[in-house]
């Protein structure tokens, strides 16, 4: 009925005229009845009050009237968030702080969110993601876990009956895509025939890989870009399907473009396209290292992860012996979690990332009880407000909504500042991630999910701190307010200590994770890594895909090396392979005469490639013998120089290594020329591990992929540009790899720690500037409110020191009590966090009293004030108050 | 407010709309002439609140029984009242509640008085 409509419509535009308009009937009413009233002979001014009387409660009756108004529910809420910005308004201490808090702890949440779900929520966007497995086989040789098989083996188990539905293989590689003259970097994926079909991704134009393509070889090379790359770099446009490219210089022909949303099989790291295995000639060759692939597979409905791997220890090792890789009877197949797909950062990053979320989650809580004790503090000085509203005829309901509005525009206006917050953390958590998050930057973008979590977050904190005082004021006793007889009984005040002795007790849980975090942080830091880290700058530089192969290769290298050396600042600079804690490294089996291994194993160790000057650069002593000479072993086939570790020395020759001869990688013979320092490899945290140094300038060997390691007495932001400037007066069209100081590397390497330090101080700071804001209301409103009392106390000779120390032994109880519900809670928190630790217990003492310390000195502060004010006071001013 | 005099009623929960759409019936009026006439008509026996009249007269109005528009008193145009007049659907509606209430009183008037029946 359109009629309705309208009328609702006008009610809802002219809100004004429809109040005017009841007023001026009410009024109308009023006159005619005193008017009557008069002339049935009552005096003129009793005519206008018995006509009051008979109308009635006026106030009611306008509720009860705008009650039928069309909209009017919606309008009440609107008239009850008017009230409540003008109270925010009035209050714009409390506003900001509550906001602010807020905005803080709703921010931390959201983005700390945005990161949990991106690492551990979310899995591949493909269908049945959830049984989707990696395979992998312990070995036991290496002490690893192999990743990666060879294509024979993989298409050997594909034909074979296991548990899995379908199987397939990947292998993540980086690829120069030059397309209309321009050259471009990407990650892609060199896949088998079967990868979409398996993943069951369509085509969002042109057609996907299939097995036909695996087969085809060499003459038709084709790849698929994804709907990203087609949208970022082709514009979207049609005829890329059919267009010609040159991938690593290669031409490829585009086939088709994945459908939106699919960026390879790693969720934690995007790749924009991918090529099938065939045609990139890798699979096909078992002994180049890029022809091994990771398998991914899909259980079949019904089939357990037990069960597959049961049956796949039993075929797989079939299947191995049938076509290699030669692998030992010990090592088993295992089945890792696959629903992220490969490389997925939930191992690293799952645990920490869920240890945060209950730390912003209790900043949270600490944020709310801040705000429900100052409200609560406030809604006992509103009541006489609140107990008025109640006499003039205000319903409770109203009451009640009225305050929850209130709670609701600071949580909400919170909420919004926190979500713009929010951006600015993600963006700097990213950073702080440094390298390791760049493959999560699609996955934390905000989007609507986020953005719910936040407002409800937002929303759920509003109704936390918000019930309780709403209901107070809801209940509020009209009769003082009449009276104007003082408010707020002792009991009603207690309940708002209580909540800042929670809060109290929750900083102190915060805090003290916060020092555990912060004393691995140091203790990781202090360890001592068996070299000096400091002014050493690196440059990675990759020439496959260059012109430079083999000897030029070699000699760029050197001519490299050589123009390091002579730049002014130079100490030392060397050339190496692996970069140390970098987070890679390589190893090799040995065979050392009259060295029996204490298992059946045969012994390995870690292997680097390095030029001369390596240790002098890094500052690793070289304990025994010499360094590599330039041209180490330039000459000589029969038998590599090489250095070796002091762990190595011991573990391998009883000490005695010097000049002894030993095979290596399956049978190259070997002499040791040096001994050098045992330093730290692979991660900071390793117990010793030996390693054992070969000559960049080996016969034979050729590398491709170095870093040149300069230690200068330049600073390292001047450094790094020296070493740019180096390579671009060398040859301007090789690649950068990567340019960094060593410092940076361990702060990438200890990023995990890193976070967790930063972010867990970060928070508990938060949550003790808000309990000490917290403890700072309740107690100031507590002086006010006993203000006659104090008076009283010192009108009859009460001290200052005494009223002082009334206030303080009343804060006391607080943190006090705060602190013994905070201990367990702290050692728990300690307990969760143990795995994360190094080299301090989860219930360390020394945190622990430091937390205590801290938290009782900001409460001090933060009491000091009220109660010296206090015993400030003026009794006769005090006498007057209220 | 005024204590309840002895001998008035207090006016049954719903039937106040039914009265003063039956008030209506006669002409257009405003809420003081509603709430005297059903006063007056009832012999002081109906204590209707003033007050309570009007949230009634906002729900009619909305339910589109009765309609509203100020306009010059008849015997002082110096004047303006609000006036409520019944519209079609307000009328439709009294002869539905008339014919309920009386089914009301008539059953209960049966159980009532049943000797005066037979």
């Amino acid at each position: 009925m359109s009629w309705r409509l309208n009328d609702g419509w006008w009610t809802w535009l002219s809100r004004e005229r429809r109040e005017l308009d009841l007023e001026r009937e009410l009024r109308c009413h009023l006159d005619v009845e005193a008017e009557e009233q008069s002339q049935a002979g009552v005096p003129d001014e009793e005519a206008r009050y018995a006509a009051q009387r008979a109308l009635g409660n006026a106030t009611l009756i306008r509720e009860d009237t705008r009650a039928m108004w069309e909209w009017s529910s919606v309008e009440r809420l609107w008239q009850d968030f008017r009230y409540a910005a003008r109270i925010m308004a009035r209050r714009p201490v409390f506003t900001a702080i509550a906001v602010l808090s807020l905005a803080i702890a709703l921010g931390a949440n959201t983005a700390v969110f945005s990161f949990a779900r991106a690492v551990v929520f979310k899995s591949l966007p493909v269908p049945g993601a959830e049984r989707l497995v990696i395979l992998r086989q312990r070995n036991e040789t290496f002490h690893m876990e192999n990743c990666c098989f060879p294509y024979r083996f993989f298409a050997e188990l594909r034909k074979q009956d296991t548990g899995f539905e379908d199987m397939l293989a990947v292998n993540p590689t980086e690829i120069k895509l030059t397309d209309a003259g321009q050259t471009e970097k990407l990650q892609a994926e060199i896949v088998s025939g079967n990868y979409f079909q398996m993943f069951g991704v369509r085509p969002a134009a042109g057609r996907l890989l299939s097995d036909s393509d695996q087969q085809a070889g060499a003459a038709s090379r084709v790849c698929v870009i994804s709907y990203r790359l087609w949208q970022e770099r082709f514009g979207g446009r049609p005829d890329v399907v059919g267009r010609r490219v040159l991938l690593d210089a290669e031409p490829y022909q585009i086939v088709g473009v994945s459908e939106a949303g699919f960026s390879g099989a790693a969720l934690h790291e995007p790749h924009d396209l991918q090529i099938p295995g065939s045609t990139a000639a890798y699979y096909q060759d078992a002994g180049d290292a890029k022809g091994w692939g990771q398998l991914v597979a899909r259980l079949k409905p019904g089939v357990t992860l037990d069960q597959a791997r049961a049956r796949l220890n039993v075929i797989g090792k079939q299947v191995e012996r049938a076509v290699g890789p030669k692998m030992s009877q010990y090592d088993d197949f295992l089945l890792r979690d696959g629903s992220q797909g490969v490389d997925s950062k939930k191992e690293q990053f799952g645990k920490p990332l869920l240890l945060l979320l209950m730390l912003v989650a209790v900043v949270l809580l600490v944020a709310c009880a801040n705000l429900a004790a100052l409200l609560l503090v406030r809604s006992v000085e509103r009541m006489r407000e609140a107990g008025m509203r109640v006499a003039l005829g205000a319903s409770r309901p109203a009451l009640f909504r009225q305050f929850l509005v209130e709670s609701l525009l600071l949580s909400v206006t919170g909420g919004l500042a926190g979500w713009l917050l929010a951006q600015v953390l993600i963006q700097a958590l990213l950073d702080l991630l440094g390298p390791q998050g760049d493959g999560l930057l699609l996955q934390v973008r905000p989007d609507k999910t986020l953005f719910l979590f936040s407002a409800a977050a937002a929303l759920a904190a509003g109704l936390v701190f918000g019930l309780l005082p709403a209901w107070r004021a809801a209940h509020a006793d009209p009769m003082p307010a009449v009276h104007g007889t003082p408010i707020g009984s002792g009991r009603k005040w207690l309940v708002s200590r209580f909540i800042v002795a929670g809060q109290v007790a929750l900083s102190l849980a915060l805090l003290f994770s916060a020092g555990l975090f912060a004393q691995t942080l140091r203790n990781l830091r202090s360890i001592d890594l068996g070299f000096h880290p400091e002014n050493v700058s690196l440059l990675r530089i990759d020439l496959s895909g260059t012109t430079y192969r083999d000897q030029r290769a070699s000699n760029y290298f050197d001519e490299l090396l050589r123009r390091a050396r002579q730049l002014p600042n130079t100490r030392a600079a060397s050339l190496a392979q692996i970069s140390v804690l970098s987070g890679s490294m390589e190893m090799i089996t040995v065979t050392i005469p009259g060295y029996a291994s204490p298992n059946h194993l045969t012994p390995t160790t870690y292997f680097n490639t390095i030029s001369s000057g390596y240790f002098r650069t890094l500052g690793i002593p070289l304990e025994a013998g010499r360094d590599f000479t330039a041209n180490e072993n330039n000459a000589n086939n029969n038998e590599v120089a090489v250095i070796v570790n002091e762990h190595f020395a011991h573990e391998f020759f009883a000490g005695d290594a010097l000049g002894k001869e030993f095979l290596y990688g399956g049978g190259i013979k070997s002499r040791v020329v040096g001994i050098a320092g045992t330093a730290k490899f692979l991660v900071v945290k390793e117990t010793p591990h030996s390693v054992m140094y070969l000559p960049t300038t080996r016969k034979n060997y050729f590398p491709d992929d170095l870093f040149l390691q300069v230690r200068s007495t330049s600073d390292p932001r001047t450094a790094m540009g020296e070493l740019r400037a180096l390579h671009q007066g060398l040859d301007p069209r090789v690649p950068i790899g990567s340019i960094a100081t060593m410092q940076m590397q361990i702060d990438h390497a200890l990023s995990r720690e890193r976070l967790l330090s930063f972010l867990s101080i970060s928070l508990a700071l938060v949550a003790v500037a808000l309990a000490a804001i917290g403890l700072y209301g309740v107690l100031s409103f507590s002086v006010a409110r006993r203000m006659r009392e104090i008076g009283i106390r010192m009108a009859v000779g009460a001290e200052r020191q005494r009223i002082l120390s009334l206030f303080l032994k009343e804060s006391t109880w607080v943190v006090v009590g705060g602190i013994a519900l905070g201990a367990p809670l702290a050692f728990l928190s300690g307990k969760l966090a143990s795995s994360l630790l190094y080299g301090v217990q989860p219930q360390d003492s020394g945190a622990a009293v430091l937390a205590m310390a801290l938290l009782i000195g900001v409460a001090l502060a933060a009491t000091a004030i009220p109660a010296w004010r206090a015993s400030r006071v003026d009794p006769i001013v005090a006498l007057r108050h209220e | 407010m005024p204590a309840s005099i002895p001998g008035r009623i207090e006016l049954l929960q719903g039937t106040l709309d039914m009265l003063i759409l039956r008030t209506l019936l006669f002409g257009p009026a405003h809420g003081h002439q509603i709430a005297k006439h059903i006063q007056r008509t009832t012999e002081d026996l109906l204590q209707v609140e003033h007050g309570s009249l009007y949230p009634a007269l906002h729900r009619l109005e909305r339910k589109g029984w009765i309609a509203a528009r100020w306009e010059p008193a008849a015997k002082d145009l110096k004047r303006e009242f609000k006036y409520y007049r019944l519209t079609a659907a307000g009328k439709k509606q009294l002869l539905a509640e008339e014919s309920k209430w009386k089914q009301m009183t008539g059953a209960i008037a049966r159980v009532m008085w049943p000797a005066e029946e037979g």
